[in-house]
This record gives C-alpha cells, structure tokens and sequence, in this order.
C-alpha cells in the first residue's frame, strides 16, 4: 500500500487538526498489523516445530496446561474434522486464517470486524503455542483488545470522538502502569543497577544481536552500568516526562530508542516493533501521522470534526 | 390531489408532534452511552491498577470472580505487569547425539530454526525449567527427534546452560560456555 494511499484515510487526515483524532486507532490497527504479520511470517517456517501434534511440546498438552476459559485450536478440532482439518492440518489452517486477517487488518478493511477476528484468531494460538509465548504475544493481545473497542471512522454525532478520547486515555493509563512496574520490579534486584542484565542479556546466544557490543562493554564496564541505570530511569519516569506534551518530545524518541536497542543488540525485532508502534499509538499518533502524511507529498487536510 | 395533499398534511402533523420526542430520545440515548462508556473505562481502569499492585479482591467471590480473572487475562487487562524484570537468567540448551552412522550432533534451536523460531525454543525450555519438569522436556524432544529421522535406534538428550563469563574473565580470554546438567538416553521400541 502507498503512502499515498495510507494518507488517504479520514483518519490520517485529522491529525492536523486540534481536535482529537482518530489516527491512533488507525496506526494501531495497521502498525499493530504489520508487526504480527513480520513475526508470523517468521513462524511460519519453523510451526511444525512450534505449534501443532508433532511440535516438539505437542499443542494438545501445551492446551491442558492453559486454564479451561483460554481458547486454543483444541477448542475447533471437533469442528475441523469435518472439513478434512485433522491434526496439523487444523493448527495449519487457523495459523493461515491469522495471517490473512493481519494482511486485511493493514489494508484497513473492514477495520472492526478484522480487529476482532484477529484479536479472537491471535488469543486461539496464543493458547495453543502457551510455552513459547512471551512479552511480545502479551503485548500485541494488549493492543489488539484496543484494536477492537476503538472507532474505525469518523460519523456524525459526537459519541465517536468521545468514545475515542476516552479509550486513548485508557491506553495510555495501561502504557504507564506496564512501565512503572516493570521498572519498580528491575529496581528492586541489583542486576539493573550494576549492569550484570545488560551484560548476561548480551551474553546469550539467542539474543546475539546484529551488533556485538560485548567488546565494547567488556573495555568499558560503566557502559552497562550507565545502559541498566539509563532503563530504570526511563521506565520509572514514563509517567512523569511522557504526559507533559512538553517532554514527551524528549522521552518518546528516547523510549523508542531504548526499544530499537533490543532489536538491535538482543535480535528481539518483533517485541521491540509491538513496542515501539504501542508507544507511538499511545504519545505521538499524531505526529506519526503527519510524519506519514508529509512523507507521501499530499497536503494535510482539517478533518471537520462535527 | 385530495389524497397526495391529505398524506403531506398528515406527514407535516407527524414530523411536528415527533420532533420534540425524537431529539430528546437521541440525546438521552447519546446521554446513556457516554454514561456507560465511562463505567467501562473507569471499571478496565481499577482492574489495571489492582492487577498491577498483585491485589485481586476478585478471587475470593467465586465464580464472579473467576469470570473476572478470565476477563482480565483474555484481554490483557490483568496483564503484563512486572515484564522483563527483575532477574535476568542464563540461556539453557538442549543437544541432540545420536550414535550413528551417521553421527547426529545438534543444538535445538541452533540451525534449522529462524530467529523467531529460535526464540520461541528458548521460552519452551524457560517455561519447562520453571516449572522443573526437564526431563519431561528431554523426552519431548526424543519423541521428535525419532519421527523425524527414523533410522536411528538410541538417542542421547543433554541439557544444560550457557555460561556468560564475568566482565573480568571475558577480559581474560573466557568466551560464553556451555555447562552441562543432565543428560538422558532412549531407546524407540517400535
């Protein structure tokens, strides 16, 4: 899709105004898109080893560990056997049908009822891959529940742009709760402080980044100290610089930055994207859309809001 | 002529004698909704807060309170607080040897895997080792190992864990090593 096209939408168009827009939710539901789509496209080589009856931890016991209310593929087995969709096939089948929901959830069509098939689709596999799930499928079902409750367009009557303010302010309540916790928790242990986690992180074969930074860090040991104690303060003051406009122009990029370092150092791409396009939704959706719309040379037009 | 005039009549007498209802009836709908909004919001929000402090008054009130809790973890609304934090553990492998001929020798997760692919390997056997049942794990992975490669009759599981040197010793010339743990051996009957 052009960016031409992505400029297009009602919703990228209100970003120039004052009044509250809806182009977080469209940056959400195609940012949001876009990442799941990277992150499934690398599975989808390796779901025999994954995901299934011949993965390696067999689905249907990964199921059992999950409490009875999480849906999994377990759940539309009975169902998918009478259309031929037995053992790997089924699992096969509802990873497919994920994938082409994400790549019509980017292509913005239909957005609520793709939201939500992707939302209920991404919650079925997550059950049934539950041992290797992590922050990253946590996150993104995060994002896809405001996938869903949020507005796709702009109508007439003031209950959208009502409904719309309130949900973001609702994201943005959770975007700081995840962050202050999880920094208060780092700084209860001495790992953070002394720089032992940005070392042991680094160290780790799975998490070899594109760049090695051991050496660098090994000649100079502050660094890791400096890059602990850089988290903690950026995690901990997410409430107190990403609120005021002001400093939130300071502490976006940052927070952006520190989430592009663990894809970058740490090769964990897909949870440092969800991150950064959850970030963006919540703080700077709209700078991000007029970054989209000057980017694709179509002059920003006032959305009217009714 | 009568008909068409009598119809606009009663059409203008409709709208007049409906219009004041209908207004209010939107904006008390209009009204209703906003209210309920609020509600959700504000609801989604104590759920937050009390799931970020750990405090879940809910699960005392019986099924109510399980609805809750599968509410909460459904939409991630009791969730994920505390991520990444505080301790950050050591990388465990697991190795594949069979004797052959040929010789199999691999490191789950080392080659044949894309990076996600590789991840995800790393969080199965976190999520195994959190919960001690290893050599659970190491039958797993003899299971697939034998469906996959059928020629071969004995297979020997090892796990362990990489170890990250201290700043001091990589400065001495130690490189990240892999210790191993445990080690299990089986046979396919069939």
């Amino acid at each position: 899709m052009s960016l031409g096209a992505i400029s297009s939408f009602p919703a990228i168009r209100a970003s120039g105004t004052s009044a509250p827009s809806l182009s977080w939710t469209f940056l959400l539901r195609s940012g949001l898109g876009s990442v799941l789509l990277f992150q499934a496209l690398s599975v989808w080589l390796n779901l025999r080893e994954i995901m299934g009856p011949d993965a390696i931890v067999p689905s249907p016991i990964a199921e059992l560990v999950e409490p009875r209310w999480q849906p999994g593929v377990g759940w539309f087995a009975p169902l998918l056997v009478h259309a031929g969709l037995e053992g790997q096939k089924a699992y096969i089948f509802c990873f497919a049908f994920y994938t082409i929901v994400l790549v019509l959830l980017i292509l913005n069509f239909s957005p609520k009822l793709t939201g939500l098939l992707v939302f209920a689709s991404h919650l079925v596999i997550s059950g049934s891959s539950y041992f290797s799930s992590y922050g990253v499928d946590q996150f993104a079902g995060v994002g896809l529940f405001y996938s869903v409750l949020a507005p796709a367009r702009m109508r007439d009557g003031s209950n959208v742009v009502w409904w719309s303010s309130l949900l973001h302010s609702l994201f943005r309540f959770q975007m700081v709760v995840a962050y202050v916790t999880s920094g208060l928790a780092k700084s209860l242990g001495s790992q953070w402080w002394n720089g032992e986690a940005i070392w042991l992180a680094l160290g780790m074969p799975a998490l070899r980044g594109m760049v090695d930074a051991r050496p660098l860090l090994a000649s100079f040991p502050a660094l890791a100290r400096l890059a602990g104690i850089s988290v903690l303060i950026l995690e901990i003051g997410y409430p107190f610089f990403m609120l005021p406009k002001v400093t939130r122009r300071v502490w976006l990029p940052l927070i952006i930055a520190m989430h592009l370092g663990i894809g970058l150092f740490l090769n964990m791409w897909s949870f440092a994207l969800i991150m950064v396009v959850l970030n963006i939704c919540a703080f700077g959706s709209d700078h991000a859309a007029c970054l989209l719309g000057r980017l694709s040379r179509i002059p920003l037009r006032h959305f009217e809001t009714p | 002529m009568y008909i068409g005039l009598r119809a606009f009549w009663l059409n203008q007498v409709i709208l007049e004698t409906e219009m004041p209802m209908f207004i209010p009836m939107r904006e008390r709908r209009q009204q209703a909704y906003k209210s309920l909004s609020l509600i959700f919001v504000l609801a989604q929000a104590v759920l937050i807060l009390l799931s970020s402090l750990n405090q879940k008054p809910w699960s005392s009130w019986g099924r109510g309170g399980a609805m809750i809790d599968a509410y909460g973890t459904l939409t991630g609304t009791a969730g994920t607080y505390f991520f990444f934090a505080p301790a950050v553990h050591p990388q465990w492998f697991v190795q594949v040897h069979a004797a052959g001929p040929p010789v199999y020798d691999e490191v789950v997760g080392s080659s044949a895997l894309t990076e996600e692919g590789a991840l995800k390997m790393v969080l199965i056997e976190d999520s195994f080792v959190g919960t001690s049942n290893i050599p659970l794990l190491l039958e797993y992975v003899s299971r697939h190992f034998f469906e996959r490669h059928p020629d071969y009759k004995t297979v020997t599981i090892t796990f362990g864990y990489h170890s990250v040197p201290s700043v001091t010793a990589w400065n001495n010339g130690r490189r990240t090593s892999m210790t191993k743990s445990i080690d299990m051996t089986f046979q396919r009957f069939n």
